[in-house]
């Protein structure tokens, strides 16, 4: 009887369909490993904490494995970076791994624009000595350059470096950290005597007061905007950016100064809490050096000045300064809003001052910080052996290259006794047919440098051109002579370090496709058929790299001698430098540590510089032609940089608008009869860019906002460099907008 | 390739010493170091924390988060966003699609922005927004086939995926654009408030995702669910008016968030999804019912002239009828369940546009028995035929009423009553008294008066009714029907113009029928098939002119690479 029921059961449907094939697609259960449910299909057999390779924050990811693979991952919950949460970009870091664009073998294009022929390694790298060491011969040693990134472990960046300069006698090379650090390093090296941002991220949560300039937290660094909002001393979150950012609605406090008015701006405050007396005299005495001349120089600056330049009236100026000045625990922090600037390094050390002056630095959440762009751009500071010699040395310093010799076990003759040009001048080499070589790796110049049509013209020009990436369709590779398949974050070991020196572990829970090597193999190989295998001996593994930089870091500010080994590093949560043996007990307690607690900086007399200028007019000025200013920087948080790998991922591609758009403002949009979300054509003295109108009026009236995440920005973009830093500005040039929509055909 | 191969491809002469500047050693080294590359040693690397922890280890962070009791009688569990917490990461998004194993651009969540200027201050606000749950939800009222249930003791709106049948009516009904195609499945999803998660005390991927907590579980009850959705409230600025369905989420702000902010992309003129199957679909069955009417009314004018016309008028109806009828089938994504859609005749309009189509064609098929094959219905009355047409007829409009109220029941200003019920019923007068001129030609010969009259009607209240939802483009005020007549004059221009072209020529070519007797063949079928083009491009417009019921979005920006 039963079974005849049954039987009925199968034959007649049900009214109701409560289970079947589709429902069970999408049943959860308990993942273990202590990670509630997961989906039933993604259940994993082992987990492993991950350092996300995308931002600098550096958070720690959780990835699932099965089977020796990794399946899935959800942000590692006891990882004191980042607390259990991570940004679109993180959840999806493993998704731009299986593009189908990946680079999987190396590839020779035999003629410019022709289609590249698959080729296997051994005639890739035949191809790559013998080419540039024929450029070489023709031009000079001096005629190969590479460009780096912020985007490889440090034990690959420091290969690199070495590998270019003491092995392939390259001298030339720098990275794409130019265009988002090389500001804060200068300034820091300038003021403190080290390039060392001097922050733990649990400041965000101990400050009364955060000021944050030229920083929109909320979308570039979520995960450090959380730990703002983990604060529980009810901060006054004082945002100071020309727009009003996601950041800026959330502070409590916003200052829309007059783009790059901040050096004028900077000047007048501290001139205004020297006035009202919010010095701390006894720190500064102790502590710092030419403050006196420091407040010479601010005189000039007086809030009628500020308000013609910023904007900001003197009430605001005002309470701006007693906010400062009676916070008893003030952060400063900034982003590419200082950094991306003409006189860059002078504006973040006008921030440094204050900070000084108001006795703000050593103590819980105080300081003056920079929050780096890239994952590893803070690895790429001390070791790229690009600007500095390895270990944040300087290559005029025959002392320091004798060290380092000593260390690596090389002769010193190879190390050269003068830092690389600057991106900007390597480029501006090939144009004017010094640089006849060019190696890219990692990174994707033909969209994000500055005046892009120029550099696009500089890249025909080279006689040899080697791009190293993941991705076979990126502008860059486009021009590749030779491309070399390069494995990525999570096909490789290695470690990064952070926004807060903290150095945490990569490890390969992926396997590459196809040929594509991690970037440290590829170097291992082109030692070996570049002839210089002996200077690399003991260049084996990133592990035994990772050791050797230890040792060099030794007696440097950014000593991290203590840290033994992957494991180590693993068993700790990340650590940060300096980071001595006898520190390592310690760790267990507090591994949230900063700098400065002793007021002691890294100059000879220990003392840190107020250092100033007087303002400089931008290279490129509005004009009647060219009424507006044009502003670039981050859409959105799904989106890094050239997109490379986030637009791989379909589910972070809805989370952005899918083609390029100019933020208006209404009035300006009203004078112009550019109606909402229709076509636009913004025009630079470069080049005309068609753009959908984001009309808003968290723009100022005058000036346009465009993402950088879209090839074409950088057409509009003008090539104005820092002094100091070489790091271009990208946040001022003069363009004009007009409505499209008469001139499409409709 | 083995390493000698390889060399030997490589012209390296292995027996020569100084045959190549490259040794042997070279490409071993290349072997040696991919075979590294493919080596994954990660898990026995590096020690296994967590390996025997049960607990989710995340709790601690959203145990605040998510009620600590089930909802009692009269409660449900509903969505609370905390706006001023949320900055825009977008986390919740990915986090949703990552943790449910949702497809590829899956995500049960949705991220958009509302902007402007609010009592003189420059606001911009992130909008994360899921199911509402609604307590009245529209996607389970107008599902044909039952696959929604609204949990009784949860208030969770589940939807039982082996249930659907792919029609995405839901999408349509839903203000919120909430459930989703998923074209591989054949079906829609949508959120199920990890109902799964919150019955073991775990909290739902969005909210156990969001770095700053903004987004929670919490107990609502029906007296505060029905005083949110008091008549002209809604959610949030932008978002629909909440009596229609009774949505339970609730969006907190310490700002003044007023309704002079807007959606990012409101004036995003963006064309709606087609729906060719349904636009086939809804132009022939109007078509085949009309021809039925036209056959009636004709029969009532002059029985005679009509009578040799009835069973070519007749069976184009059915072959006509049926290819939209078959076409709205090809429409659902997973067509086996379809059996159950009388499951929904009680609130479904969708449900009963189904049912009296399938009324409909037997009684059209019964009324061509009738007069095909009347030596075997000898022994009915002689007024069966004319009754079976009646009936025919009838339930044919109803099925057409049924159709009108499909889309009027979604709450869309361009699918107002007024004017769907001028482009379905002018799309049947049209297309019938098209066919009736045809038939009249193909038979007699000449077009009667009555063909041509009732012509010349279809098309004026076809005119009519389309001009009237042209004119709100040059209204000042902004509005989704201005919105609605700029996508037809902007990105569905082409479409629009040569609407209007072959509309005109249809009304030229019946006129001109009825007048040259000679080319009365040529220009009647023109005329027809006139009317059948235009019909079908205005009802492609019908639907790709709509603004979709939403939550704010964000810019699409979709024209420029």
């Amino acid at each position: 009887m039963a079974t005849k029921q049954a039987t009925l059961k199968k034959l007649i449907p049900p009214i109701r369909q409560w289970k079947g094939p589709k429902t069970q697609r999408l049943v959860r259960t308990p993942g273990e490993f202590g990670l509630g449910q997961v989906p039933a299909e993604m259940k994993p057999d082992a987990t492993t904490n991950v350092v996300c390779g995308f931002c600098s924050t550096g958070c720690g990811l959780n990835v699932h494995m099965k089977d020796g693979q990794a399946i899935s991952l959800t942000p590692t919950t006891d990882y004191s970076v980042n607390m259990g949460m991570a940004c679109p970009k993180g959840w999806e870091a493993l998704t731009p791994l299986e593009a189908d664009d990946r680079a999987t073998q190396p590839m020779i294009r035999k003629e410019r624009g022709g289609e590249p022929v698959e080729v296997d390694w051994h005639e890739a790298l035949t191809e790559f000595s013998t080419r540039f060491k024929k450029v070489q011969e023709d031009h000079g040693k001096e005629s190969v350059a590479f460009i780096s990134t912020g985007q490889i472990v440090t034990e690959e960046m420091a290969y690199l470096g070495a590998l270019a300069k003491f092995g392939m006698g390259i001298k030339h090379g720098d990275g794409n950290t130019r265009q988002c650090m090389a500001t804060s390093v200068v300034a820091y090296k300038q003021s403190f005597g080290f390039d060392a941002p001097p922050y733990t991220y649990q400041d965000f949560e101990e400050s009364d007061v955060i000021v944050l300039v030229g920083s929109n937290l909320c979308i570039t660094h979520p995960i450090m905007w959380q730990r703002v909002e983990r604060n529980q001393n009810h901060p006054e979150i004082v945002v100071i950016d020309p727009r009003k950012t996601e950041t800026a609605v959330a502070a409590t406090q916003h200052y829309p100064i007059a783009p790059k008015s901040d050096l004028v701006f900077f000047y007048g405050l501290a001139k205004l809490l020297l006035e009202k007396n919010y010095v701390d005299e006894e720190f500064l005495q102790a502590h710092c050096e030419s403050y006196e001349e420091f407040y010479a120089h601010i005189q000039k600056f007086t809030l009628k000045e500020v308000e013609k330049c910023s904007g900001i009236s003197a009430g605001q100026m005002e309470h701006l300064a007693d906010t400062i000045g009676r916070g008893k625990r003030v952060s400063f922090w900034w982003t590419m809003g200082i950094n991306q600037g003409h006189e860059a390094v002078r504006t973040a050390q006008a921030i440094i001052n204050i900070a000084l002056m108001t006795g703000n630095m050593g103590r819980p959440g105080t300081g003056a910080n920079s929050i780096t762009g890239q994952c590893n751009a803070m690895g790429s500071r001390l070791f790229s052996n690009t600007t500095g010699l390895l270990g944040g040395r300087d290559f005029a310093n025959a002392e320091a290259r004798e060290e380092v010799a000593n260390i690596l076990g090389i002769d010193t003759s190879l190390i050269p006794d003068a830092p690389s040009m600057a991106y900007d001048q390597i480029i501006e080499g090939i144009h004017e047919g010094k640089i006849k070589g060019l190696w890219v790796i990692a990174t994707n110049g033909a969209h994000s440098w500055i005046h892009q049509d120029r550099y696009k013209e500089a890249m025909e020009k080279l006689d040899y051109l080697v791009v190293q990436d993941m991705y076979t369709t990126t502008e860059t590779a486009e021009f590749a002579d030779l491309l070399l398949p390069a494995a990525g974050w999570g096909e490789k070991d290695g470690t990064f370090i952070n926004s807060e020196r903290r150095i945490g572990l990569v490890k390969k829970v992926a396997k590459a496709p196809g040929k594509a090597l991690s970037d440290f193999n590829i170097f291992r190989l082109i030692t070996e058929y570049w002839g210089c295998r002996e200077t690399f001996a003991d260049w084996t593994s990133p592990e035994k790299v990772f050791q050797l930089l230890t040792e060099l870091s030794k007696g440097q500010p950014c000593d991290m001698s203590g840290i033994e080994s992957y494991q180590q590093i693993d068993d700790h949560g990340g650590i940060q430098w300096p980071c001595l043996p006898s520190d390592i007990e310690g760790l267990k307690r507090d591994n949230q540590r900063r700098l400065f607690a002793d007021g002691h900086f890294y100059h000879a007399n220990q003392r840190a510089k107020f250092l100033f200028a007087d303002p400089q007019e931008v290279e490129e000025p509005t004009n009647d032609e060219f009424p507006m200013i044009l502003l670039t920087g981050r859409g959105s948080s799904a989106q890094w940089h050239t997109q490379t790998r986030t637009k791989k991922s379909a589910v972070l591609r809805k989370l952005y608008p899918q083609s390029i758009y100019v933020e208006i403002h209404p009035d300006d949009a009203d004078a112009l009869g550019i109606t909402p979300n229709s076509d636009v054509i913004v025009q630079s003295r470069r080049a005309d860019v068609k753009a959908t109108a984001l009309v808003t009026p968290t723009v100022q009236r005058g000036q346009l906002f465009m993402p950088m995440h879209y090839a074409k920005a950088n057409r509009l973009t003008m090539a104005s460099f820092d002094p100091y830093s070489r790091q271009p500005s990208y946040k001022f040039c003069a363009v004009a907008v007009i409505s499209a929509v008469n001139m499409s055909p409709s | 390739m083995s390493r000698s191969a390889l060399l030997k491809s490589k012209g390296v002469d292995l027996s020569s010493s100084e045959g190549s500047a490259y040794p042997l050693e070279q490409v071993n080294l290349i072997d040696q170091i991919l075979k590294e590359q493919g080596q994954m040693s990660a898990v026995e690397r590096f020690s296994q924390k967590h390996e025997a922890e049960q607990e989710h280890i995340q709790k601690s962070y959203y145990e605040d988060l998510i009620p600590i009791r089930k909802p009692s009688t009269g409660e449900q569990y509903a969505f609370e966003v905390e706006l001023d917490k949320c900055t825009g990461c977008k986390a919740c998004v990915v986090a949703c699609h990552s943790l449910n194993g949702l497809h590829e651009n899956e995500s049960w969540r949705d991220i958009g922005s509302i902007r402007g200027t609010s009592n003189g201050v420059s606001e911009q606000q992130t909008v994360t927004s899921a199911c509402h749950h609604c307590a009245d939800p529209a996607c389970l009222n107008g599902c044909p086939v039952g696959a929604y249930e609204k949990e009784k003791d949860t208030g969770i709106v589940r939807h039982l995926d082996d249930q659907c049948i792919g029609c995405q009516y839901c999408s349509l009904k839903c203000p919120y654009d909430v459930p989703k195609y998923d074209k591989a499945l054949g079906i829609v999803r949508k959120c199920d408030m990890c109902h799964e998660r919150l019955a073991e005390g775990e909290a739902p991927a969005c909210v156990q995702a969001c770095p700053n907590g903004a987004i929670k579980i919490k107990l609502t009850d029906t007296a505060t669910i029905d005083a949110a959705a008091k008549s002209g409230r809604s959610i949030l600025p932008g978002a629909f008016r909440s009596d229609y369905t009774k949505p339970t989420t609730t969006f907190r702000s310490s700002r003044a968030l007023t309704d002079s902010l807007t959606a990012s992309d409101e004036r995003e003129l963006t064309p709606a999804h087609a729906h060719t199957p349904l636009v086939w679909m809804l132009t022939l069955t109007q078509v085949a019912v009309g021809i039925s009417l036209a056959d009636l009314l004709g029969s009532v004018v002059s029985p005679t002239w009509m009578g040799p016309l009835k069973l070519t008028l007749c069976i184009a109806a059915i072959l006509i009828g049926n290819i939209g009828l078959i076409s709205s089938f090809l429409h659902l994504g997973s067509p086996r369940g379809a059996w159950r859609i009388f499951l929904g005749l009680k609130k479904s309009w969708l449900s009963r546009e189904i049912v009296m189509f399938s009324a409909w064609m037997p009684a059209l098929m019964a009324y061509a028995a009738l007069i095909g094959l009347p030596q075997l219905f000898e022994w009915l009355p002689a007024w069966s035929p004319m009754a079976a047409l009646c009936v025919a007829t009838l339930l044919g409009m109803l099925s057409i009423y049924c159709s009108i109220m499909v889309y009027v029941d979604t709450q869309r200003a361009f699918w107002s009553m007024g004017k769907t019920l001028g482009r379905f019923a002018g799309t049947m007068i049209l297309g019938g008294f098209a066919g009736l001129l045809l038939t009249e030609i193909v038979i007699h010969e000449v077009v009667s008066l009555v063909a041509l009259v009732g012509l010349i009607l279809g098309c004026v209240m076809k005119i009519v009714t389309e001009v009237s939802l042209l004119l709100p483009a040059r209204a000042d005020e902004w509005s989704f029907s201005k919105k609605s007549a700029l996508l037809q004059l902007r990105p569905l221009g082409k479409l629009l113009k040569l609407r209007w072209v072959v509309l005109g020529l249809a009304l030229v070519a019946g006129v001109l029928a009825f007048y040259l007797s000679s080319v009365a063949a040529v220009l009647g079928a023109l005329a027809f098939l006139a009317v059948m083009a235009g019909e079908w491009m205005e009802r492609r417009l019908f639907f790709q002119a709509v603004v979709t019921l939403k939550m704010p979005g964000e810019i699409a920006g979709t024209t420029h690479d």
